[in-house]
């Protein structure tokens, strides 16, 4: 028995012409028709549409790739509600709350959302821990979120953890280079935390050629710059 | 007068007479007439009235002897009531129809003596049958109504043997006159051309009158003068039977061969050649004999006459005596081995066999046991493939039965098996659909050998013997059966052989057999009998059988219980079955089938012994735990128990079983993460089981699932039932951990910490009960008990002052107490003890207590910083200024002091305030209060000249920051390098402002989209300093995890 992939039957990236969206299809079809021709893929795993206009793999390490997937869809209606209703808590800075309903949501389904969720509002209460907890439970069910990386990275930095902070970095760019929120991150880790320049350079000029319109950014490679004399 | 007449004519009785008819008086006598009822007053009178006056009145003529002749006749009738051949010219007696003459032309009819009683001849009845039913006339008899003569009509016994009685009879007026009628026409008319019938007759009056001797003169006379009459041969045959009943059998021979040399035409000719034998037999001539009744057989044969249908009980009767005579004769001559010598010499015969049949039964009447079987066997023995061989061999073996040779019947009955076997010879000339007689002896004789070789076997008292018997038992059952696989009583003997098998103890053979004889024939009254026994044979063998020997004699013994009961389930025995064989299944550990088995009894037998129900439903328990089938298992032991009485020894143990298979089904639903149902099941071996030695394990693990379930309450609730239930459980200091723990979690902070507080008193060790006191206090701290929180702290300390870096702990958390209070003094003591406890500390220092006491001095420096803070640079401008870098030197000195710790942590804050210190001071002089008798100008350059000390102090604070943030490198980091990075930001932003990005909330539960080349535009804060700030968390939802298009 086939398992459907639910990226390439559902997504189809912006910025594919129709030509692309009909090779989705076929691939899709064949995938159904044939054995191995589309790689089963298991609730929780991330795919990137790796696929150019052409469909041709894309030889700049994927820089520019969406990322996008699902999880577990089986989920009731009213656990639906009751996650929408926790992210409305969190809109209005009622984490207690808002966890106490997150709680209920994670009895019912394991996604990764409601756990990051958790770990954010601990985070904003100030509970690292707690929010470290969650976080691990979000990998555990999504090894590959990016979310998940970029939020465990940055609870690692702010605990000390410059280490860890700096492989969960390079691991979730090496997964998802397109991740710019990482790409940032990890510069701020080398530049200030590190002392390390050339990689801080290195990933605020990668991520300034990703987002051009940054000056931010453009400001931060110059103060690199004139930490290193250059 | 009524009277019964011939209806005839004178011109019919003339026209009779014209012709040769050959009767004669004792035609008569077996003539069934075509008669008329007619009323004829004084017919034989006028007739004779008629001739008479024929006589009287008619001159003499050639009429005239014929006259007198009729007239005699007529006297004879009237006197004796019959007519004979001469009156038939008589008008009176004339035949009415040709039938009566047709009937008259058989004379063996008529001269044959009346049938005897004698039954069927053996050949007739067939042989088996015709012992003992045969005629119980002896040889002496025999011969002695043969001596007496053929029996004539009345009229003419006085030929044979003349009597008082009969001589007186013979005074009768008309024969006399009959005679002298007779006697007057051969006197006056010698010439008649009926001279040889006067003569005839004239011999019947004298015989009539009783004158035998006259009538033989006649005869004698009639033989000399008229050679060729036509009467010759009844005459003839008349004087053979005077000689032979006066014993003169030469004459006879020579009387009755003369008749028999006239030929197969005369009607005297077979009972003449019967006579001849007889008078040669006489003579003791018996070979000669056999040849003249072995000719009468002949001729017999030739005129068609059937030895198995005769129609006629007399000719029966003389054929009958006929081979009788011949076994009188052979028996003379030797027996048996006479008559193969006589017909291998004289030729085959097509009847032989009935030679051999009489000869045997005349051996058997006179009990001469063995001649009798010889008879039969030399026949047997001649010809093996002869019709009736079967048959006298049988005949044989009966013979030998009679005579009481037990051994030699059984002999011949196996020989007769072997002969008559469906495979040998004999059945290439014979087809076996066309002899079932044979057959069914055949079957006979094998069940008999069968039987006779079982009853021996169980008779005997030998082991040789017994073998013997077993073997010669089993050979001829299994002939039986090979031979006769599929007859009404195949499965009856199949299953005697089986029983024999088992009385020997063969169990394996017997058990096939069995089995055979249940399953392999369609259905019979021991069907459900053999296959019960075929079960019973099995399980004789599995007792049998060594251990380690028995697993193929069981899993056949299994095999045929189960198909009893499948096959027979109206067997009373079933259940029985059915039962033990799930009790087998079970020990051989074929867990599925002993339960489907007992739920089969179960199910289809629920009004069977109570008993065996629930044996059933143990196995059904038994099994399913075994298969970790707990469920099935609860309920195999609920009915188990609902069968047993309280007080049964089983019940204890059943119960602790039910138990375990409820506690199990909990166990499954933990390990499958179902910790709900493993609490109900957990909590069910209390309801069901509360005796039961798992009770406990059951109720402790439900309290741990109900805590996975973060049940608090009810966790709680079963935990304190468990301290009270079992105090003296093993697990009751677990169960306090337990219940402290569930208290915490469900927010009972201070019950909570009075658990901790009961698992310090209730255990020896040191490190749990520092850790208990450690957790109670805590909780009393969160849940705001604060005096409680500090006697604990005092009795830890009070109990534990070492390890020092432990109690000074404690210490510092209980200068925190007094921090909250309010109560600074006491809280400053406290501190200063830490401070004092690790300068003393001696060998006992180390970090932690470095760190403590470096925490504590960081409270005393941080007065100093608060005092340099609180000094503001304005008028008196040079003595608050002397003041503050007074307090700034303190500051510094004391902050510096603290470095010599050596705790990161420490030294990066006393970093932090002494960069502090030095921005303040330069926050101080950019806030000092100005001069106010500064003109425009004057304050412009004192401003340039504030600005020139302004400067310094900010980079001295910049640059101790900075070196703050050296800290990292060496592993160090704390909030306060955090902190001086944020002052770093805000001094220098170019260098220093850097804003991490959050992913933000999640919008979507089961979906991700990040789309490529954006970024996040609202960034979550996670460090406020360096971001927008914690307000802005509020909106930063979704930018980046926004997913489009999804749901």
């Amino acid at each position: 028995m086939k398992t459907r992939n639910p990226v390439t039957e559902l997504f189809v990236p912006h910025a594919l012409p129709a030509r692309a969206v009909l090779l989705c299809l076929f691939v899709l079809l064949t995938g159904c028709a044939g054995s191995g021709a589309v790689r089963p893929q298991s609730d929780g795993a991330v795919e990137a549409n790796r696929n150019d206009a052409d469909g041709k793999a894309r030889q700049d390490g994927g820089a520019n790739e969406d990322i996008s997937f699902y999880e577990n869809r089986s989920i009731d209606q009213a656990v639906r509600e009751d996650f929408d209703a926790a992210l409305a808590l969190l809109r209005k800075q009622k984490y207690a709350d808002a966890i106490k309903l997150l709680q209920k949501v994670i009895q019912k389904t394991q996604n990764s959302a409601p756990y990051i969720n958790i770990a954010l509002a601990y985070e904003m209460t100030g509970e690292l821990g707690l929010a470290e907890d969650n976080l691990k439970r979000a990998l555990a069910i999504n090894p590959d979120h990016p979310a998940t990386m970029n939020e465990y990275a940055l609870l690692y930095r702010r605990s000390g953890r410059f280490a860890e902070a700096k492989k969960l970095y390079e691991s979730l760019l090496a997964t998802h280079p397109s991740f710019m929120p990482a790409r940032k991150n990890l510069g701020v880790l080398c530049e200030l935390y590190l002392n390390d320049l050339r990689c801080a350079l290195d990933q605020y000029e990668t991520y300034s050629n990703a987002l051009p319109d940054d000056k931010e950014v453009k400001l931060w490679i110059i103060g690199v710059k004139q930490k290193t004399g250059g | 007068m009524t009277r019964l007449l011939f209806a005839m004519c004178i011109p019919l009785f003339l026209a009779s007479c014209a012709l040769n008819s050959r009767g004669t008086l004792a035609d008569l006598r077996d003539v069934e007439p075509e008669l008329k009822d007619e009323t004829i007053e004084d017919g034989l009178d006028k007739a004779m009235q008629s001739y008479r006056r024929f006589l009287e009145q008619t001159p003499e003529s050639a009429m005239t002897p014929e006259a007198l002749r009729r007239l005699a006749d007529l006297k004879i009738e009237q006197e004796y009531g019959y007519v004979q051949e001469g009156a038939k010219a008589a008008p009176a007696t004339a035949p009415a129809t040709t039938e009566t003459k047709a009937t008259l032309e058989k004379p063996q009819t008529v001269t044959l003596p009346a049938a005897s009683a004698a039954g069927k001849s053996a050949a007739e009845t067939g042989l088996v049958a015709a012992t003992g039913k045969k005629s119980k006339e002896s040889d002496k008899s025999f011969e002695k109504r043969i001596a007496k003569g053929e029996k004539l009509p009345p009229k003419d016994d006085a030929l044979a043997a003349p009597t008082a009685e009969a001589a007186a009879d013979l005074e009768n007026a008309n024969a006399r006159e009959a005679v002298e009628l007779y006697q007057k026409l051969l006197d006056r008319y010698p010439l008649y051309e009926r001279n040889d019938q006067v003569l005839y007759q004239l011999s019947r009056a004298h015989q009539e009158l009783g004158e035998v001797e006259k009538a033989m003169d006649v005869m004698n006379r009639f033989v000399k003068t008229y050679p060729n009459s036509r009467y010759m041969d009844e005459v003839q045959f008349r004087r053979g039977e005077y000689f032979f009943t006066r014993k003169k059998f030469l004459d006879a021979e020579s009387a009755y061969k003369a008749v028999v040399d006239m030929g197969k035409g005369s009607s005297y000719f077979e009972l003449s050649l019967y006579k001849l034998g007889w008078s040669l037999y006489k003579q003791e001539l018996y070979d000669e004999g056999v040849e003249k009744f072995v000719d009468l057989l002949d001729y017999k044969v030739s005129i068609g006459y059937d030895f198995k249908q005769q129609l006629s009980q007399s000719e029966s009767q003389r054929i009958d005596d006929t081979f009788r005579v011949i076994s009188l004769s052979f028996s003379n001559l030797g027996g048996a081995s006479s008559v193969v010598e006589f017909f291998g010499r004289y030729g085959k015969r097509s009847y032989e066999e009935k030679v051999y049949s009489h000869l045997a039964d005349f051996y058997l009447d006179k009990r001469r046991y063995s001649d009798a079987a010889n008879a039969y066997k030399t026949f047997v023995g001649l010809y093996p493939f002869h019709e009736v061989s079967p048959h006298f061999h049988m005949r044989m073996i009966e013979i030998y039965q009679k005579g009481g040779f037990g051994k030699l019947v059984v002999e011949q009955k196996k020989e007769f098996a072997k002969t008559y076997a469906l495979n040998a010879e004999y059945w290439r000339y014979f087809d076996v659909k066309k002899r079932p007689d044979v057959v069914a002896i055949l079957k006979e004789n094998l069940r008999d050998l069968a039987n006779f070789y079982h009853a021996g076997y169980q008779k005997s008292r030998i082991d040789e013997e017994k073998r013997d018997n077993y073997r010669e038992a089993q050979l001829w059952y299994r002939n039986f059966l090979a031979s006769f696989p599929r007859e009404p009583e195949s499965p009856a003997l199949n299953y005697q052989m089986a029983d024999l098998m088992l009385e020997n103890k063969d169990f394996g053979d017997a058990a096939a057999e069995y089995e055979h004889t249940a399953y392999d024939y369609p259905a019979h009254e021991k069907s459900s009998a053999a296959a019960y026994a075929a079960v019973y044979s099995w399980r004789e063998l599995l007792k049998a059988t060594p251990e380690g020997k028995r697993g193929e004699v069981r899993q056949r013994s299994i095999q045929s219980s189960l198909k009893f009961a499948d096959t027979f389930p109206e067997h009373e025995k079933v259940p029985a079955v059915l039962s033990a064989t799930a009790d087998e299944l079970y020990e051989i550990r074929n867990y599925d089938l002993a339960s489907k088995t007992a739920h089969k009894l179960i199910d289809n037998f629920p009004k069977a012994e109570k008993e065996l129900i629930r044996s059933a439903w143990l196995v059904v328990g038994h099994a399913a735990l075994d298969q970790t089938q707990y469920a099935e298992a609860e309920n195999g032991y609920s009915h188990v128990l609902e069968l047993t009485p309280p007080g049964d020894k089983l019940y204890g143990k059943v119960l602790e079983n039910l138990a375990a298979a409820i506690y199990k089904q909990g166990e499954q639903a933990s390990q499958a993460g179902d910790h709900k149902m493993a609490a109900q099941h957990f909590l069910r071996v209390g309801e069901r089981a509360p005796n039961s030695s798992v009770h406990v394990t059951a109720e402790y693990d439900a309290s741990a699932a109900l805590i996975k379930l973060e049940d608090w309450r009810r966790a709680a609730t079963v935990l304190e039932n468990f301290r009270k239930n079992f105090p003296a459980s093993k697990l009751q200091p677990d169960v306090t951990k337990k219940i402290a723990f569930v208290y915490r979690s469900d927010g009972r902070l201070e019950m909570a910490a009075a658990e901790y507080e009961r698992i310090e008193r209730e255990t020896k060790e040191e490190d749990i009960r520092r850790g208990s006191l450690d957790i109670a206090a805590e909780l009393y701290r969160q849940s705001g008990a604060t005096e409680k929180e500090l006697s604990l702290y005092k009795r830890y300390v009070k109990l534990f002052p070492k390890p020092l870096d432990q109690a000074m702990d404690i210490y510092y958390r209980m200068a925190g107490v007094y921090k909250r209070a309010g109560n600074m003094p006491v809280y400053k003591d406290v501190l200063k003890q830490l401070i004092n406890m690790d300068a003393s500390a001696g060998r006992a220092r180390n970090e932690r207590t470095k760190y403590l006491a470096a925490q504590a001095s960081l409270v005393f420096t941080g007065d100093a910083y608060d005092k340099v803070v609180a000094v503001k640079l304005s008028k008196p401008f040079k003595d608050n200024l002397k003041k503050k870098k007074q307090y700034m030197q303190e500051a510094i000195k004391a902050y510096t002091k603290l470095v010599d710790f050596q705790v990161g942590d420490v030294t990066a804050a006393a970093t932090y305030y002494i960069a502090e210190i030095y921005y303040d001071f330069s926050r101080a002089l950019a806030e000092s209060e100005r001069p106010t008798n500064l003109n425009a100008e004057e304050l412009e350059q004192y401003e340039l000249a504030l600005e020139e000390q302004i400067f310094p102090f900010e980079e001295k604070a910049i640059a101790t920051h900075k070196k703050n943030l050296e800290l990292i490198q060496l592993g160090v980091f704390s909030t306060w390098i955090d902190n001086s990075l944020d002052k770093l930001a805000m001094l220098v932003p170019a260098a220093y402002a850097r804003k991490e990005e959050s992913s933000g909330f999640i919008a979507t539960i089961d979906g991700y989209r990040y789309a490529s080349g954006q970024h996040a535009d609202v960034t979550l804060a996670v460090d406020g300093r360096r971001s927008t700030g914690k307000e802005d968390a509020n909106n930063a939802v979704e930018h980046a995890s926004t997913v489009e298009g999804v749901q």
